[in-house]
This record gives C-alpha cells, structure tokens and sequence, in this order.
C-alpha cells in the first residue's frame, strides 16, 4: 500500500527510492529509458561543440522549416478541400504554397545530403544515415501522391503514367493511383504520418549522438567515453 | 588514416570548446525564413493549373478519335481491355524479367472487364430514354461471343464517320455496333458520361477514377496534350512539368534511366526499378561499403566545412596523431 502523503510518489529517476509497487509500471520504465536516452539538456541544448559553426548546418534546420510550411500549408487545403483548390483563388493561392513548400522542402534536403556526405556524417552514426535516406524515400512517395492528388490535368498525365510503373513491382493493387480517394487520404493522412515518423527519428538520433565531429579533430576534444553507434 | 579509426573517434562524445546555440531560435528564423521565401515564389510565380480532360471535352475536341477508342474498348482491343495484372489476364502491359514478374504473381486484384465496364453498363443508363440504343444493346447482349466478335472485327476495319452525335461504319457488317458508338458519343458530348457512370454506375458516391481514367488514357487526346507540354517518358515523363515550373525533381534520379541506353530501348519500368533499387540500398549502406565511406575524406571538402575550426583549433595531425 502507498502510504496517504509519500513524498515518494513523484517522478523519480531512480526506481530503489519508490515504494516496491510502483518500481515497474511501463510508464516509469518508458520514462526512464526516454530521459536516460534524451536527457533534456541534450533535446534542447544551450551549446553546441564549437565546429557547429558552418552554414552548411542550416540546411537540416530549413529542411525541416520547409517540412513545418508543408504540413500548415496541407491543413489549410485539407480543411476547405479540392473544389476550393482548384476554382477559387485563394485555394489556387494555398495549393501552389504547398507546391513551393514542397519544391523547397526537397531542396533543402538535397542540400543537407551533399552537405552531411561531405562531412562524412555517416561516420558512427548508421542508424542516422538511414533514416536520412528512409526520409528522402518516404517524402518521394508522399511528393508522388501529392501531384496525384491534383484532379487536373497533370494529376491525370502523372497517375495514369506512374501506374505502370507500379503495377510492374505487383503492389498496383495497393498503390492504386488511380482511386482519387484513396491516394487523397494516404497524402493527407497517412503518409504525412509516415514521413514525420521517420524524419522525427531522424532528428531524435541526431539529438542522441550528436553531430559528427570533423575529421581530424583535436584528440583532446573527444572523451574516451562512446556515445553514437 | 583508416575508416575504422575514423568511425571510432567519430563515436566519442565530444569534450572539446562549444559555443552557445538556440535550437528554437534557430528553428523560428529558418520557418520565417522559408515562408517568405515561399510566398514570394508563390505570388510571383504560382503554380500551374491546367483543367483535366473530361468525357466532354475529349469527345468534343476530337469525335472521331473518342468513338475509336470506345469501339477498342467494345471490341476488347484497347491497353485496358488487353492490359493484364491487376486488371485483367491480358499481356499487354505484363513487364517481367525472364521469369520475374512480381505483376504477374500479384495477380488480378481490380478486375476490369473493359468491354462491359467502359461501354455497355454506362450506356444502359441512357437506353431507356433512346428505344434504338435499347435495341442496339439488347442485340449485341443477346448476340454470341462469335457474333459479338464478328462484329466487332468489321467495325474496327471499316471508316469510322462521325456526322453530329452519329457514327457511321462504312464497309463491313458490325451489327449495332454504329448505334452503340453513336450512343456513347452522345453521352460523352452532353456530360452525362463524365465520370460516375463509368467509374461506378449504381452508386451515389465515388472517389474511385480507375475506370475513367484508364478509358481517357486508352485514347489520344490525353498524350497529345501531353506532348504538347513535352511530358512525355522520353521527356523526364512524371517528372516533368506542364511550362517551366519546375515539377518533380525530387523523381530525377528514377527517370534519368528512361533517357539513357540501355533502360530507354529495352522501355520497360521493371528494368529500371531493378536498376533502382540496388541504388538505393547501396544508399544505405554507405557506411559498410569500403572506398565509399571513405570518400569524403578522400575528397576532401570537409576541410571547407570545419575550415573555422581548423583554423582556430588546428587538427589531430598538427597535434601529432595521437588519440586521446
């Protein structure tokens, strides 16, 4: 039984100073490994090592403003929909918003993958080099579905072109771009998901391990203890 | 110095200077910076609208061709009605490699029976209102499959003539094949064909375009619109945009392999995807594959990236080598 007032009953890192019941609820474990993994201070840092100081590092951050601009952008054409996109002037004006939302969100990345191979970002972070490419392949079909979503002339060129393509890897089936509707909910619901899924990881493993540090670093700038895998 | 080495000190937490930094703020200029940059592209530049090709546009810019193409799907001889997985067991559209072909294992999964789907069920609708188009169909569904064939044969080799909403094969006996194409025509001219009939006639709701959308591509019309704007596969294809916004680059590196030999005379997707693919992978495994890991350093444009802090800190090989 938990005592009426035990102070004990708190948020508390160290699961030996609470009562024995409460020492393994999932939500204490899930906590624990969330902060032992992300401690605050690494999510939101006040400093960053000293080489963060290029302005090729703002092209993950713009990849992401891009994202941000994408999604608000895609509310707005969601909430008033199609008919108001494609005939009345203000949703023309939010649709090609969300189209240069889209050509820049790309470009950014493009930027920041030049900008990470070169600094060989792979280097002890694997997991965070894939999820990198996993993002740019998502987005792709996210971008894909995007213009097959359209209802004019170029959604119909792109899907009745890009279904061949599909239907030849067996999945047309599921990828039907074809059906309006469903295309319609996967790119406003589904994969959007998907892709703030994969680039939040992303962006989690980064705040984890860091950014690489360069080539060639001062030896007495690196700890001997490991943190990126 | 080695990839191994390099990947292990790439491993250590970093102990050396650092300088204040603001996520957030950094976050909220790059928004700011990227939405004006957007709404300016987009009120300079906006984005192309171009109206989609309807029944009744496509059977009033080119009558002829419309009534062709509803024959080839009556006949059962258009891409559709031929196509194969998933819509049918046709092989015109089946792409393998040697035995490989995941289209194939898939199997049907959206059945379409073209002749049916895309011609007989829209125009029983009409025939009701019109006892010569009921006729017409009563003949042709009473008819036999041979019958059905015969005519339909005639019909694809005689002059297709289109006089207002009538159309006249001449030479040959295609039956009432002439009435079911005048019929088709008629509706597609006044709008009543676009596009619930065809997509799912009997229900008051479709988002589903499948039908109509495969039955408007089995047509001219759509491609030479297509090729007026230079989109077509030989031309970047999807990618590519009607004008000169910039589309869809983000697919350059997939329809690069449609332009160059050997993917653009073997024309296949499949060919292409199995190209891709292992591209991509080795995209992922960039950090195990020897000399491309290594790359970077080899280049040597890092050197640009951290030239500050080389210039203010030097580098492990200024401090001899060592490790820490």
């Amino acid at each position: 039984m938990i005592a009426p007032g035990d102070e004990r009953v708190l948020l508390d890192d160290d699961p030996a100073k609470l009562p024995p019941e409460l020492r393994n609820t999932l939500d204490g474990r899930a906590r624990r490994a969330f902060l032992r993994t992300w401690p605050p201070s690494q999510l939101l840092p006040d400093a960053e090592p000293a080489y963060v100081k290029s302005w090729l590092y703002t092209f993950g951050v713009a990849t992401l403003a891009a994202l941000v601009l994408l999604i608000g952008s895609g509310i707005v054409l969601a909430v008033f929909g199609p008919e108001w996109w494609l005939r009345s002037r203000v949703g023309g004006w939010f649709g090609a918003l969300h189209y240069w939302a889209v050509e820049l969100f790309f470009l950014f990345m493009l930027a920041h993958f030049i900008a990470v191979f070169i600094m060989g970002a792979f280097r002890g972070r694997k997991v965070t080099w894939a999820l990198g490419v996993l993002s740019f392949i998502t987005a792709a079909v996210t971008g894909l579905t995007g213009f097959a979503s359209l209802q004019n002339f170029e959604g119909q060129w792109v899907t009745t072109q890009a279904k061949d393509a599909i239907n030849s890897t067996g999945i047309g089936g599921i990828l039907n771009l074809l059906n309006t509707g469903r295309i319609l909910t996967l790119h406003v619901v589904v994969l959007p998901l998907l892709v703030v899924a994969v680039v939040g990881a992303h962006v989690l493993w980064v705040r984890k391990h860091g950014v690489v540090p360069p080539y060639d670093a001062r030896p007495e700038h690196l700890s001997s203890e490991e943190g990126a895998t | 110095m080695s990839w191994k080495r390099d990947d292990a000190l790439a491993r250590r937490k970093w102990c050396g200077p650092v300088e204040r930094y603001d996520l957030i703020k950094e976050g909220l200029i790059a928004l700011a910076v990227v939405t004006a940059l957007a709404v300016m592209l987009t009120t300079l530049l906006g984005s192309p609208r171009l109206k989609g090709v309807s029944f009744q546009s496509w059977s009033k810019a080119n009558p002829s061709g419309f009534a062709s193409t509803a024959l080839a799907e009556l006949a059962g001889t258009s891409e559709t009605a031929t196509y194969g997985p998933p819509y049918n067991s046709g092989a015109s559209q089946l792409q393998s490699i040697g035995a490989f072909s995941p289209q194939k294992w898939a199997g049907i999964s959206m059945p379409i029976n073209a002749p049916r789907d895309l011609v007989i069920e829209p125009l029983s609708a009409f025939a009701p209102f019109d006892p010569s188009l009921a006729q017409a169909l009563d003949a042709w569904e009473g008819a036999s499959p041979a019958q059905q064939a015969s005519w339909a044969s005639a019909a694809q080799k005689a002059k297709v003539v289109v006089d207002g909403r009538t159309v006249a094969l001449q030479g040959g006996d295609s039956g009432p094949v002439p009435v079911l194409l005048g019929g088709m025509l008629t509706a597609a001219q006044s709008g009543a064909l676009d596009a619930q009939l065809v997509n799912a006639k009997g229900s008051f709701y479709s988002m589903d375009n499948t039908k109509a959308l495969l039955f408007i591509e089995d047509g001219s019309h759509l491609g030479q619109i297509a090729a007026k704007y230079a989109l077509q596969g030989n031309r970047w294809g999807v990618m590519n945009e009607i004008g000169s916004w910039p589309g869809q680059p983000w697919l350059w590196f997939y329809t690069f392999f449609y332009q160059v030999p050997p993917w653009s005379t073997i024309g296949t997707d499949i060919i292409v995807i199995v190209t891709v693919v292992p591209i991509f992978a080795i995209l992922f495994l960039v950090p195990f594959i020897p000399g491309l890991r290594s790359l970077p350093r080899a280049l040597g444009l890092y050197r640009l990236a951290w030239r500050s802090y080389y210039r203010r800190y030097g580098s492990s090989k200024e401090a001899g080598g060592g490790d820490a």
